[in-house]
């Protein structure tokens, strides 16, 4: 290959001299700019644009990372937060220079121009941008439900059939969502560390461990506020795992601050009994529905609908009413795919009906008026404002 | 999972960026590795200006709203913690490494003005 080209004073000042620039009003330094040498940085090197907080964040030591399989589209995840990744393209050339010299390094006093050889090692017509978008959890269900947790003495049949239970971090490696999002996640489906694999409860199971609480609950004949949670423990630890135990207290109780004494939390076990009910039979005639659930929940708890909400719905356009099981976790993740099923699912929906179906999807910048005013059409009858489908039928 | 992590040393080096119009291109067709491409000078007034070619251009330092990460793919890299059984896993172990951010860049986004001082002379 030919030796580099040296670029030499006289030729900077002959150019000067006949582009007509002044010497005398310029800074002394000149960069001399060439393309660099063939070498494998350029094909690794690529462009994200950044945003000032995620700056901070990577100062502070924090790490990014690309999640997603192969098939997926990328997103970037920090701690708490995942974003989505699109190649934008523009017509500017942007020519990449390490240790470049601004306006204010070459203000130095020097008689003799001063020459200063740089490189454009990659010349960019594209870069990664990234916008906030929510994590993207579908496949968490499916994952979680090989190795589902159905008690003590299951564990080794689970073992031998060579079932891939997974860490946090296996789980993080699949799933496009940030940590903080998928332990939130986790929570939410009920998922539990057991040994440091998370597993969810088998749907029987988790209903036999909280029938047994509730049982030690009316053989003590505690008041629904005044669980004592050490004896709850002591009574069942001989059946129950102490991680499950303590798992499912977290989840249905709250701690009365300052007492040994917990209280039971209405709204998810009136959630949990309905969807006891509602599961296996998948449709319920509406009004034996509210007395069975009535009869179910521990005396003293007042079932409401609203604690069903993105579990089941009523459909009242037929007589006799009927209350349909339509868990907001089965639904896809995809807005416009998720849409088409609840308008498939029901034509009209007021807000409040809908809300619990896509609250999950909404984003800093989009909230549900806003996903409701892009994916729906909105009608009023009867002085009620309904959602439908755009394209309606 | 890939990581973008900072730099080790976690020194942010300065790094540019020169936007210009159009494409770079070698007149000749060639490739342009290791070619000259041109003077880049300031005023004192700290006006960037760039000479390429017969053409001179006139631009301005612009601070980035928005600053870019230069990122470098390094593949093959070897899993530092967790415990991979999977070796599938491991063989598309890619990190991205920081290499710098760029907060600003030089803007060059009038039309380069041609240098005709040949045909002076010539007259």
């Amino acid at each position: 290959m030919a030796s580099r080209y040296n670029r030499t004073n006289e030729e900077v000042l002959s150019v000067l001299s006949n582009a007509k620039v002044l010497e005398k009003d310029l800074s002394p330094v000149t960069q001399v700019l060439s393309f660099s040498e063939p070498n494998n940085l350029e094909e690794n090197l690529l462009l994200l644009e950044l945003d000032n907080s995620l700056l901070e964040l990577l100062n502070n030591g924090d790490c990014l990372a690309f999640r997603g399989d192969k098939n997926e589209s990328a997103v970037m995840c920090t701690k708490s937060k995942t974003f989505d990744v699109k190649t934008a393209e523009i017509s500017n050339s942007l020519a990449l220079v390490p240790e470049i010299l601004w306006s204010q390094d070459t203000m130095c006093s020097s008689a003799d121009r001063i020459l200063k050889e740089k490189n454009v090692v990659k010349v960019f017509n594209e870069y990664l941008e990234v916008r906030h978008c929510g994590p993207r959890l579908q496949k968490l269900r499916s994952l979680l439900a090989v190795g589902e947790y159905s008690g003590p003495e299951y564990e080794k049949d689970l073992k031998e059939s060579g079932v891939k239970l997974l860490t946090l971090h296996d789980l993080l490696h699949k799933i496009q969502a940030s940590e903080e999002e998928l332990l939130a996640a986790l929570k939410e489906n009920f998922a539990c560390c057991i040994d440091g694999y998370w597993r969810c409860l088998e749907f029987n199971y988790h209903f036999r461990v909280l029938s047994s609480v509730l049982q030690v609950v009316d053989e003590n004949s505690w008041p629904l506020n005044g669980l004592v949670c050490k004896e709850v423990l002591e009574s069942l630890e001989e059946l129950v795992p102490e991680v499950i135990l303590n798992h499912l207290m977290e989840w249905y109780t709250f701690e009365n601050p300052g007492e040994n004494t917990c209280t039971l939390r209405e709204d998810r076990i009136c959630k949990v009994l309905g969807e006891v009910l509602l599961r296996p039979a998948g449709k319920w005639n509406l009004q034996e529905f509210l007395t069975a659930w009535q009869q179910s929940v521990p005396e003293g708890m007042v079932t409401n609908m609203k604690y069903l909400e993105g579990v089941a719905i009523k459909d009242t356009s037929c007589q006799p009413q009927v209350v349909r099981y339509f868990p907001e976790w089965d639904l896809p993740e995809d807005i416009g795919e998720r849409f088409k099923v609840l308008f498939k699912a029901r034509e009209k929906w007021t807000v409040d009906e809908i809300r619990p179906y896509i609250e999950r999807l909404t984003t800093s910048k989009m909230n549900v008026n806003a996903l409701l005013t892009k994916h729906a059409r909105a009608s009023t009858s009867n002085g009620m404002k309904y959602y439908s489908a755009r394209h309606g039928k | 999972m890939i990581l973008i992590k900072l730099p080790d040393e976690g020194k942010e080096v300065q790094w540019g960026i020169v936007e210009l119009q159009g494409d770079l291109i070698s007149q000749s067709g060639e490739d342009t590795h290791g070619q000259f491409i041109g003077d880049l000078h300031y005023t004192k007034q700290g006006t960037p200006i760039l000479i390429i070619g017969h053409h001179i251009l006139t631009g301005k330092e612009v601070v980035l709203e928005k600053p870019f990460a230069v990122l470098e793919r390094k593949r093959g890299v070897q899993p530092d913690c967790c415990k991979l059984e999977n070796s599938a896993v491991t063989e598309f172990n890619t990190e991205y490494q920081i290499r710098a951010v760029i907060k600003k860049k030089l803007l060059f986004k009038v039309r380069p003005k041609p240098i005709i001082s040949n045909v002076l002379k010539s007259v």
